[in-house]
């Protein structure tokens, strides 16, 4: 079902099929949250409170797009976080969870499984050393497929200001990777 | 041995990950497999079932759209006031088809469509007098009207109609006036908008102490403001178009001021000047 009915039914008040929109996008939001944050743990969490925030404004909800809309609400959920782990001086650690974390999965996962896990873990700390406003205009531009133009609506940047953020994201990301000590 | 297998792997990875950025976003709209990590099947369970126990939860509060908002307005007016609405499109579309001849001067036509046009403008206006009662603002709390609401719509009724009948006039005068549309736009337009402040004020200062009909002649009342010019016809000459642009831009600010002050009284109420008990 299109995501434009789903909200209508919703909007008429069928809201089980919250449920639908939870199960299509929980990957995608959680995914977000996970680079956006380097934390896979608290993601889970965040992808949740995503879309707890989402039922609690359904009612005033106009459809436009609907991923783009949820993960407008990751991303500040996203920001909160960070600006609450700065506070509590933990931020540092969190990309060194997240690697701790996924090396102790990586013994129970199948070779290509291993392989995956290896290219998220670079992604990962390769997008924990830009700045916050940089990786989710990379992560949304390149990884999610936005247009600058929505990524501007998103962010609430100007177009201008995001096409620099993603030009200076790819540059550093660039340098990182040609780097010979950069490790995984 | 392994480490060197290990180190080229690695590197291999990188140059994947370039090559990857290299390429442009991503056309699939989602997370290449390739870049995620392992979902722990039990704590996404647990997710989703926390979101539908919220989903469960949830009741739909209704709020309509603006079409919805503008239709439900529109089947409380009464036929009067269709009446009148239908009887001002006629008459602007008869004046407009008389002022097409060619005996009749361009003077002529560009004073008769602006009073036309400013009097129309006051009578579509005067419907919407009867949101500015004295103590609407409490009846609103009391009956959960939106007058603010209510008033904007009426508004915009008005304004729709206003355009309508500016445009069919601007077609007539704009064409055969040496100085063009602009111009013409703007020998209309100012004494429109001089009236209608002068009308808005009035509505709100003797609010309560106004019938419909009281309103209505204060509309034509305010709407002989229009007449001025015809009185001077040197004012339609070039050298003081400067003077109606000033006024022009004057109006708008003093209209907007109006409009705003008309919105906060009825969003804060009328001081009540009671006696203390």
């Amino acid at each position: 079902m299109e995501d434009r009915e789903l909200i209508r039914r919703i909007q008429n008040g069928q809201t089980e099929y919250l449920n639908t929109i939870a199960q299509r996008y929980y990957d995608d939001i959680y995914y977000f949250c996970c680079y956006q944050t380097g934390n896979r743990e608290d993601s889970y969490d965040l992808a949740q409170d995503t879309f707890l925030r989402f039922i609690r404004y359904i009612d005033r909800y106009q459809y436009r797009n609907l991923k783009g809309y949820l993960l407008t609400i990751a991303m500040n959920l996203c920001r909160e976080y960070l600006r609450q782990s700065a506070a509590l001086s933990e931020r540092e650690i969190a990309p060194d969870q997240t690697k701790s974390a996924a090396k102790t999965a990586m013994a129970s996962l199948k070779a290509d499984r291993v392989d995956a896990l290896e290219n998220a873990i670079m992604l990962s700390e390769a997008l924990m050393q830009l700045p916050e406003i940089q990786r989710e205009a990379v992560l949304l531009h390149h990884f999610y497929g936005y247009k600058n133009r929505e990524i501007a609506r998103m962010t609430g940047a100007s177009y201008s200001a995001v096409k620099s953020r993603i030009r200076q994201g790819l540059e550093k990301l660039s340098r990182l990777l040609t780097r010979s000590d950069f490790k995984v | 041995m392994l480490l060197n297998t290990l180190s080229s792997g690695k590197k291999q990875k990188k140059k994947r990950f370039l090559f990857y950025l290299g390429n442009g976003p991503n056309p699939f709209g989602t997370l290449p497999s390739e870049w995620r990590f392992p979902l722990d099947p039990d704590k996404k369970k647990q997710s989703l079932a926390a979101i539908g126990a919220e989903a469960g939860r949830k009741r739909i509060r209704r709020y309509p759209s603006l079409c919805e908002h503008i239709w439900n307005q529109m089947r409380f007016q009464s036929a009067a006031h269709w009446l009148l609405q239908g009887i001002l499109l006629f008459g602007a579309m008869f004046l407009a088809l008389f002022l097409r001849q060619e005996s009749i001067g361009d003077l002529s036509r560009l004073s008769s469509c602006s009073v036309f046009f400013t009097f129309a403008g006051n009578l579509c206006f005067s419907q919407t007098v009867r949101l500015f009662s004295r103590h609407m603002a409490e009846l609103e709390q009391t009956l959960y009207l939106n007058l603010k609401q209510m008033v904007c719509i009426r508004m915009l009724e008005a304004g729709l109609c206003d355009l309508v009948i500016l445009a069919l006039f601007l077609g007539i005068t704009g064409g055969v006036n040496p100085l063009g549309i602009g111009v013409s736009l703007l020998y209309m337009l100012v004494p429109f908008l001089w009236s209608d402040i002068l009308y808005l004020h009035m509505l709100t200062s003797l609010r309560g102490m106004l019938s419909s009909l009281r309103s209505l002649l204060l509309g034509l009342l305010c709407g002989a403001a229009a007449l001025f010019p015809i009185l001077w016809d040197s004012v339609y000459q070039p050298e003081y178009l400067i003077v109606w642009q000033l006024l022009a831009i004057a109006g708008i600010l003093l209209l907007a001021a109006e409009i705003a002050g008309l919105l906060g009284k009825i969003e804060q109420g009328d001081y009540l000047t009671a006696a203390p008990y």
